[in-house]
């Protein structure tokens, strides 16, 4: 027994806790090692090495679907965030990361209700992107947008962000309209430790952040609980404040080396802070509650050939209720109401990845949806739809120097839209480092809900002031030609773009649509314009042993004509003694629809983030984040678009003990608009329009055990 | 047929001996075992008395034993008889009791570390720096750093200890290696921490160059390797000089190996590898 505790001993001084286990083949070992020590001493103090460690057999680990593809072979042009850029940043919100996007919009509709956008041609609602956490898409009906405050997600728990530029529905599925933004959390079995996180600054900005992680012999988890506050960014003028609770859990159970089950659960609270200063009757202070919840399950299943099929079921929900929503807010006295909201989406889904041949692999599958809102102020029923979609998505290489991407999606999306939306590619490899790539790629944007099925009914929030659409909606279509190149020159990684992309039947608010009473007109959703989005993006990365700077830079123009003009633009009926009703409308169609198109996107905008290490212990990091003026298409003529905005941040870290490891830990202090670059943010109401981001400091301690 | 030739010739020049007993005994009787055992048998020439044991505790009386792994040749080494010993890597043979000498020698598994240092050459033509990950400190250091500075490698050695446990030694030396080179260690390159040193090089960015084809097949980008089939060749040809000259080759590495590479892996890191055979034939010429 002697021989066997020495063993065992030994053994142990390379345990760390979770990441080497004590299993079946383990046991094994030891079994093994103990034969061998009883019938002779002479490995009594060694770990010998015998052949088994040249024959034994081991999992599958980097199976064909959890490799990514390179960027150079990649279909689309992607912009990765990583950890190190994350903390390098210093953002304590997730939307802000998106700032380090070539071309990507990040806008605010007050400090709680963030939103972003690719291309032009948005509103508050931006609902024109896909939006994936771990494979769940999270932009929610009845409106399309992602709430993105209300995610049961923390800055912490991310892994990396991968952004799509560019339709995606092939690859991402229905929404990948604009682009997809995929975000990935830390996977549980590297997360080993425990971990806290402090953080406190100006703006009443208080963050609290825990994390507990073990990795076991077959099972490892992640735990984490955040609460994040603050008081907003001008909250006498707009009540943004917000705080949120967030319960997420993530957890890997090994069944057998090639069956695994992934789970998932989540839950944000929220409370955000809504009303308008001098706007008592439209939109009083006061505070709406939100509950956004989320369970997940996923089933992988590896096959002996390498193949890999993937099945996932999620269910997401959000309740959220407004105790003082103005109702009837176009007649006097408003009368006010509690807006509660409920919406859901459950989905399954099968994804295989399957290898066709050494140069071939095809990632098909498909999937069921069924989406539910509930809003008795904006709807008079309770909606359902159930949809469907089948994908295939085929990486082919014909020649060595050529990767071929062909693929497309199918759906159904309940409500009577039936979309294809094929996209092909072109990778050549010109040289190893340098590869080009040509693409053409299609998605559709189905009408949401809140465009199909608003009603205005008595003592709803649109009374008397909405119709609904005379024609069924079409869905929005987007075609999208690309050229683009990805290289390295030594350790600069460069990576650019060129696009054009048509987008046709875009839906916005018509407000002219019902004229039978002129002094009171009526609004409806449409498929009112058509756009075209062209424009350059570069980004390029360099990295030395100590630091590393990442650039983006983007070049956009837009602009929109009607793709069929609406009828009342030809309305001869006189309304004054010098103007019809068409010339008057013509007008105003001009300046609000088609003259604001061009500015919904910023001409010029440009982002750095310098990181750099001063010492075996410190680390500082800078970012510049460059946007010319820009209107979101719903702030109206008569109000400010947003100024240019020349922002910088710093970040300054001191580390202490081990990093990542029990003791260890870091203090940071992060300043945000160092400069205080006067930019003005998004706002659709004048109180709100010359708000400006105030410069703010705040200070991050984090420890680990 | 030229070895059973001379072995024709040697049979008729000692006057017709009686044939050659062979012994081959197996530590174990699972997959790889049975492939050598299959091919070592195809392979001699039929004027051989080949006996299979197939556990260490029925070994039948012989001229000559192959002990096929280190069971057999722990076992065998107390012996006095001629034993060949296969399957097994050279550190394991090292530790064995009984010195080598013309009646007791090797053929290793294990690839001499110049021809895995050709291999990362041939794949990796920028790496500089190697990255290796131990427990115990392995035998072959000594050899392995001179090797490294002679072709111009940075060698990083990081071990495993209380101090540093394996994920954080881990995340430690791929910060600064171009590429880990797997050496074999019990208690740090297991079934059940493949997976997480694994994904943390794909994360890390850093490919492994493994120990078999199965590394390759988890997710390594290449290993070089000799298959079951090439040891017994070898050890035929081997069993073939014994036959006649009574005396077993010096204790020696393959001489033929194959190398696999994951080329999903490879594209994924954005390595640019050539096929397994150009490999083999590029490892060959500079080793």
């Amino acid at each position: 027994m002697g021989f066997v505790q020495i063993i065992i001993s030994a053994t142990n001084t390379s345990f760390v806790r979770g990441f080497m286990y004590r299993n079946v083949s383990f046991r094994r070992s030891i079994q093994f090692a103990i034969l061998i020590l009883i019938s002779s001493s002479v490995f009594a103090t060694d770990d010998f090495i015998t052949e088994h460690s040249y024959l034994q057999e081991l999992p599958v680990v980097l199976t064909a679907s959890r490799l990514s593809q390179p960027l150079s072979e990649s279909p689309s042009s992607m912009t990765i965030i990583d950890r190190q850029m994350i903390n390098a940043s210093g953002f304590r919100s997730v939307v802000e990361l998106f700032r380090l996007v070539p071309g990507m919009y990040v806008g605010n509709a007050g400090a709680n209700t963030p939103f972003v956008s690719l291309n032009g041609v948005t509103d508050q609602f931006s609902r024109r992107m896909q939006v994936l956490v771990d494979g769940r898409s999270v932009y929610l009906p009845p409106f399309g947008g992602v709430e993105w405050n209300g995610l049961p997600l923390s800055v912490e728990d991310i892994e990396r962000i991968e952004v799509v530029r560019g339709p995606s529905a092939a690859s991402h599925g229905t929404n990948s309209f604009y682009g997809v933004i995929n975000i990935l959390t830390k996977d549980p079995s590297i997360v080993d430790t425990d971990r806290l996180t402090l953080t406190k600054g100006d703006m009443g900005i208080t963050n609290v952040s825990a994390q507990h992680g073990r990795t076991e012999e077959r099972l490892d988890y992640r735990l984490s609980y955040s609460y994040r506050a603050d008081n907003g960014d001008n909250p006498e003028v707009l009540n943004d404040s917000s705080s949120n609770r967030i319960l997420a859990m993530r957890s890997n159970f090994r069944v057998n080396s090639n069956d695994t089950f992934e789970f998932q659960l989540g839950l944000n609270m929220g409370e955000a802070g809504k009303g308008t200063k001098g706007q008592l009757e439209k939109d009083p202070f006061r505070t709406v509650s939100t509950r956004n919840d989320f369970q997940m399950v996923a089933w992988r299943h590896s096959w002996d050939s390498g193949d890999e099929s993937k099945l996932a079921y999620y269910r997401i929900n959000r309740n959220s209720t407004d105790p003082l929503k103005a109702i009837n807010w176009n007649v006097n006295p408003t009368v006010f109401g509690a807006d509660i909201s409920k919406s859901s989406r459950q989905d399954i889904e099968i994804q295989n990845t399957t290898q066709l041949w050494h140069d071939n692999r095809v990632v098909w599958g498909g999937g069921l949806r069924y989406d539910f809102a509930e809003q008795p102020l904006i709807f008079s029923t309770i909606h359902g739809l159930n949809q469907s979609r089948v994908f295939v998505h085929d990486e082919w290489r014909p020649i060595e120097s050529t990767v071929l991407n062909i693929g497309t999606m199918l759906e159904d999306d309940g409500a009577g839209h039936k979309n294809n939306s094929p996209r092909v590619s072109v990778n050549y490899h010109i040289q190893p480092q340098h590869t080009l790539r040509a693409s053409f790629a299609t998605a559709t944007r189905n009408p949401v809900m809140a465009e199909m099925y608003l009603t205005a009914g008595k003592n709803q929030y649109w009374s008397r002031a909405y119709v609904p659409p005379k024609n069924p909606l079409s869905p929005e279509r987007i075609t999208s030609k690309e050229i683009g190149y990805v290289g390295h020159f030594g350790q600069w990684s460069l990576d650019g773009r060129v696009y054009y992309e048509k987008v046709r039947d875009i839906v916005g608010l018509d407000f002219y649509a019902d004229l039978s009473n002129l002094a009171d007109p009526k609004s409806s959703f449409k498929n009112l314009t058509d756009g075209i989005f062209k424009g350059i993006e570069v980004s390029a990365d360099y990295r030395w042993v100590t630091g590393r700077v990442n650039l983006n830079y983007a070049r956009q123009q837009a602009s929109c004509h009607f793709s069929s003009y609406p009828t009342q633009y030809f309305n001869a009926l006189p309304i004054s003694a010098t103007q019809t009703l068409a010339q008057m409308l013509a007008q105003a169609y001009q300046s609000d629809y088609l003259g604001l198109c061009s500015e919904s996107v910023p001409v010029n905008s440009a982002s750095i983030l310098l990181n750099q290490r001063l010492s075996e212990t410190v680390d500082f990091s800078t970012g510049y984040y460059f946007r010319d003026r820009v209107r979101v298409n719903d702030v109206y003529s008569a109000l400010p678009a947003e100024s240019p905005m020349h922002r910088v941040d710093i970040r300054l870290a001191k580390e202490f003990g081990q990093k990542e490891r029990p003791g260890g830990g870091e203090i940071a202090v992060v300043l945000q608009n160092v400069f205080q670059d006067n930019y003005t943010a998004y706002g659709n109401v004048q109180q709100v329009a010359n708000l400006l981001f105030k410069r703010r400091a705040y200070l991050t301690a984090s420890v680990y055990f | 047929m030229i070895p059973a030739l001379v072995l024709f010739v040697a049979c008729q020049s000692q006057g017709m001996a009686a044939p050659l007993r062979v012994a081959i005994v197996l530590s174990e009787s699972s997959g790889a075992y049975q492939e050598l055992v299959v091919e070592l048998k195809n392979t001699l020439a039929p004027e051989y008395f080949v006996k299979v044991a197939a556990s260490v505790e029925e070994i039948p009386e012989a001229d000559l034993f192959v002990a096929v792994g280190m069971k057999a040749a722990h076992v065998l080494s107390s012996h006095s008889r001629p034993v060949l010993n296969v399957l097994i890597p050279r550190a394991g043979f090292e530790k064995l009791k009984r010195p080598p000498s013309s009646t007791y020698s090797a053929i290793f598994m294990d690839q001499p570390l110049q021809r895995q240092l050709a291999l990362i050459n041939a794949v990796l033509p920028n790496a500089t720096s190697v990255g290796v990950l131990y427990d115990s400190p392995p035998t072959e250091l000594d050899t392995l750093r001179k090797l490294s500075s002679a072709m111009h490698f940075d060698l990083y050695e990081q071990r495993v200890d209380q101090q540093h446990p394996l994920a954080e030694a881990l995340s430690d030396l791929l910060r600064v290696s171009d590429v880990l080179l797997v050496l074999p260690d019990n208690n740090v390159y297991r079934s059940d921490t493949i997976r997480n040193i694994l994904l943390e090089t794909y994360r890390a960015q850093v490919p492994m160059v493994g120990l078999s084809a199965n590394y390759v097949r988890a997710g390594a980008l290449c290993a070089i390797y000799s298959t079951p089939q090439q040891i017994a060749y070898q050890a035929a040809e081997a069993i073939e000089d014994f036959a006649t000259s009574a005396k077993l080759p010096v204790p020696q590495y393959t001489k033929e190996f194959d190398v696999s590479v994951n080329t999903q892996v490879a594209r994924s890191l954005g390595v640019h590898v050539k096929d397994a055979v150009q490999l083999r034939v590029e490892v060959r010429r500079r080793q």
